[in-house]
């Protein structure tokens, strides 16, 4: 069963919750969309409006005019009879007046009642106009027309107008409207961007104070001048951040407390016992008594290294380790590794080696980075090659290298090992908690915990590779 | 030395105060914190053992307190606060060494040796002077080739003395070392203990500067 690389990332998009979306993309795309399509809207309604009106004034004006010319036409041909109205057919009306050139937008034509032509304006065509002689608006061949009708000398008077004037007003007005469209939606896009952005600010400064602040850090966020959508939504958070600080709190009281109410009386029976064992020691006939002693003392080291290993595990499990805070762990890496140095019997195996590092600043609880280094250096004082070499050090990249000697682990063992109760061999002693607790505190510090056997370019032992989230080296 | 141990556990405070006691120490063993104050102003002791979690307190104050008011007298913290930020406060409040409880009595013993010599100014646990050599660290003496046991007693005087080689040393300190061992202190108590010394390592081991004190001997 191979899949093809990609199909699980693509099973995943299709299966997973929908793309993140940006609040402030999406208002100014839409907003931006509604606002042109709207004013096109409001193109289309003024145009019919617009149309309308035009075509009412220029028909009224047409119709004006038509009879305003009835009593001026009529006059020039009195009262005469058809020859004498025939012979005056076609005339124009420049023959008789000079006027200057103009262009006409209105052109008219006064014919009798067989339609010839008795005069016509210049601009106007000499053939009779296709409109029909009969009172009123009409329209033809892309002209508009008027045709009045005087009765006593049964002449039309017709004054005619092409469209295209008309439809040429009522584009440059739509044109008027629609230009500024080309200008009005980046602009009105940008706008609607910048005020939604700027409305989004608090909750950014939110998210950047969220951001910036360690997971450790359960203060209330500010919620003063926050706009009356976010404000409640941060008080949620505030009181939620509240309730999981007091959990938090109790629990790392409750390990702090559990510490002393634990360790203090395995110390005092150990002191006791201890005690007791020099006080018998060089009388022979109480060594059965001794023998005994010795094993309550060691009976008692193993219970307070548990009692340090569940107090341990209580606080990795409260959350100590979720502290982001950069934090110089150099000098906790040197406390731990001086302090181990100076217990009986294995300092001179512990060889340490900052590898030049004089600090190393990293994002990790400072208690949490101790006691995992100190259990991933107790393991391998613990189950290295006895009297082996423990070697600590710091590589060129920052990560921090437990090594030791020692047959290899098998792979599969390798992959268990940060299992609780999971113990390196069924000889090796230990809560089998150490790997556990190392694990678990560097999850919630971001870090990892690598396991390698054989160590790193080697053909035996063991080696554990800590890599912290590690903060820029201070300047 | 005189050793303070400010404690509050009864049976942890009993081992520790046999322990340190065993080592030829003299201890006093007081339960509180407004004790423990009290004591360091009246007894000018070499080291003080100190708890941390006291019930009328935290050891740490007391310990930042002397800091601050110039007291340099060593300080060992006994603590069940096993956390590394602990311990570096502890360090920074003032304290030489911190122990985490449980710990092993021969930890302490060597950690309270440890200390005393770094203080004393005198890191080497081996001292000769004439014929003499004693190991401060193991508690044993020598004359010549033979070795010479010492009581209690003898070793505090023998610890003063031995803490700078040319230090003259009061009769009212050696006193004050001996009282610990909650031995009635007499007129003559220092001057008995004193010829006993040099019954045992030799006449010119230990001079006696009229009117001043004691020092190691030259010879």
């Amino acid at each position: 069963m191979t899949a093809p690389p990609g199909s699980e990332k693509a099973s995943v998009k299709a299966n997973g919750a929908r793309a993140p979306w940006s609040i402030a993309q999406r208002l100014s795309s839409v907003l931006t969309l509604a606002i042109a399509a709207l004013w096109l809207v409001a193109v289309i309604v003024a145009a019919a409006v617009v149309r309308h009106e035009t075509n009412e004034v220029f028909d009224s004006a047409l119709q004006e005019t038509a009879q305003r010319l009835v009593p001026l036409v009529v006059d020039g041909f009195g009262e005469e009879d058809e020859e004498e109205a025939h012979e005056l057919e076609a005339r124009v009306i420049e023959e008789n007046l000079e006027f200057a050139e103009h262009e006409e937008y209105l052109v008219y034509q006064v014919r009798d009642a067989e339609g010839h032509v008795l005069l016509r304006s210049h601009d106007a065509p000499a053939t009779a106009f296709p409109a029909a002689l009969r009172r009123g608006l009409d329209e033809a061949d892309g002209w508009r027309f008027f045709t009045e009708h005087y009765v006593p000398s049964d002449l039309y008077v017709q004054v005619g107008e092409p469209l295209a004037h008309r439809r040429e007003a009522v584009y440059e007005t739509l044109a008027g409207l629609i230009a500024p469209l080309a200008l009005l939606i980046p602009l009105a896009g940008f706008v609607i961007f910048r005020t939604v952005r700027r409305s989004l600010a608090p909750l950014l400064a939110v998210r950047a104070e969220l951001d910036a602040r360690g997971g450790a850090n359960l203060s209330p966020i500010a919620s003063d001048a926050m706009p009356t959508e976010l404000a409640p939504i941060i008080e949620d958070v505030n009181r939620l951040l509240a309730r999981l600080g007091k959990v938090l709190d109790s629990e790392r009281a409750f390990a702090a407390n559990s510490a002393h109410e634990l360790r203090t009386p395995v110390a005092a029976a150990l002191a006791q016992t201890q005690r007791l064992a020099s006080e018998l020691q060089g009388n022979g006939d109480l060594q059965g008594q001794r023998t005994r002693v010795d094993q309550i003392a060691s009976a008692l080291h193993r219970l307070g290294d548990l009692v340090e290993k569940l107090l341990q595990l209580a606080r990795a499990e409260a959350g100590i380790a979720l502290s982001r805070d950069p934090v110089d762990v150099m000098p906790a890496l040197r406390l731990v590794v001086e302090e181990l140095a100076r217990r009986g019997g294995i300092g001179d195996r512990l060889d340490f080696d900052d590898g030049g590092w004089q600090t190393l600043p990293a994002r990790i609880d400072i208690d949490a980075f101790a006691i995992a280094l100190r259990n991933l250096i107790d393991n391998a004082l613990h189950h290295g090659r006895k009297g082996g070499p423990v070697q600590v050090f710091v590589d060129v990249e920052g990560a921090i290298h437990v090594r030791n000697e020692g047959a290899v682990v098998p792979p599969e063992r390798l992959a268990r090992l940060t299992e609780r109760f999971e113990r390196a061999g069924a000889a090796a002693t230990g809560a089998g908690l150490g790997l556990a607790i190392v694990e678990m505190i560097l999850a919630q510090s971001g870090g990892t915990l690598t396991l390698h056997s054989p160590a790193l370019g080697r053909a035996d032992g063991f080696e554990a590779v800590l890599r912290l989230d590690l903060a820029e080296q201070a300047a | 030395m005189r050793v303070l141990l400010i404690e509050d556990e009864p049976y942890l405070g009993q081992a520790v105060q046999e322990q340190v006691a065993a080592d030829g120490h003299a201890v006093d063993w007081v339960k509180r914190l407004d004790e423990g104050e009290t004591a360091l102003r009246a007894v000018d002791y070499g080291l003080v053992l100190l708890d941390l979690h006291l019930p009328d307190g935290r050891g740490l104050d007391l310990l930042k307190a002397m800091r601050r008011g110039g007291d340099p007298r060593p300080v060992i913290i006994l603590t069940a606060r096993d956390q590394i930020s602990d311990r570096i406060d502890g360090l920074n409040a003032g304290a030489d060494d911190y122990l985490v409880k449980p710990f092993d009595l021969e930890e302490l013993s060597a950690r309270v040796m440890a200390v005393s010599r770094r203080y004393a100014g005198n890191p080497n646990p081996l001292i000769s002077f004439g014929e003499i050599k004693i190991d401060r660290a193991e508690r044993r003496a020598w004359r010549g080739d033979k070795p010479v046991d010492l009581t209690k007693r003898e070793w505090a005087i023998m610890d003063l003395l031995t803490q700078r080689a040319t230090a003259v040393i009061s009769k009212e300190q050696i006193e004050e070392a001996l009282y610990a061992f909650g031995s009635e202190i007499e007129s003559n108590t220092v001057e008995v203990h004193v010829s006993r010394l040099r019954k045992k390592l030799g006449r010119d081991a230990i001079q006696t500067l009229r009117g001043v004190g004691y020092r190691l001997g030259s010879a």
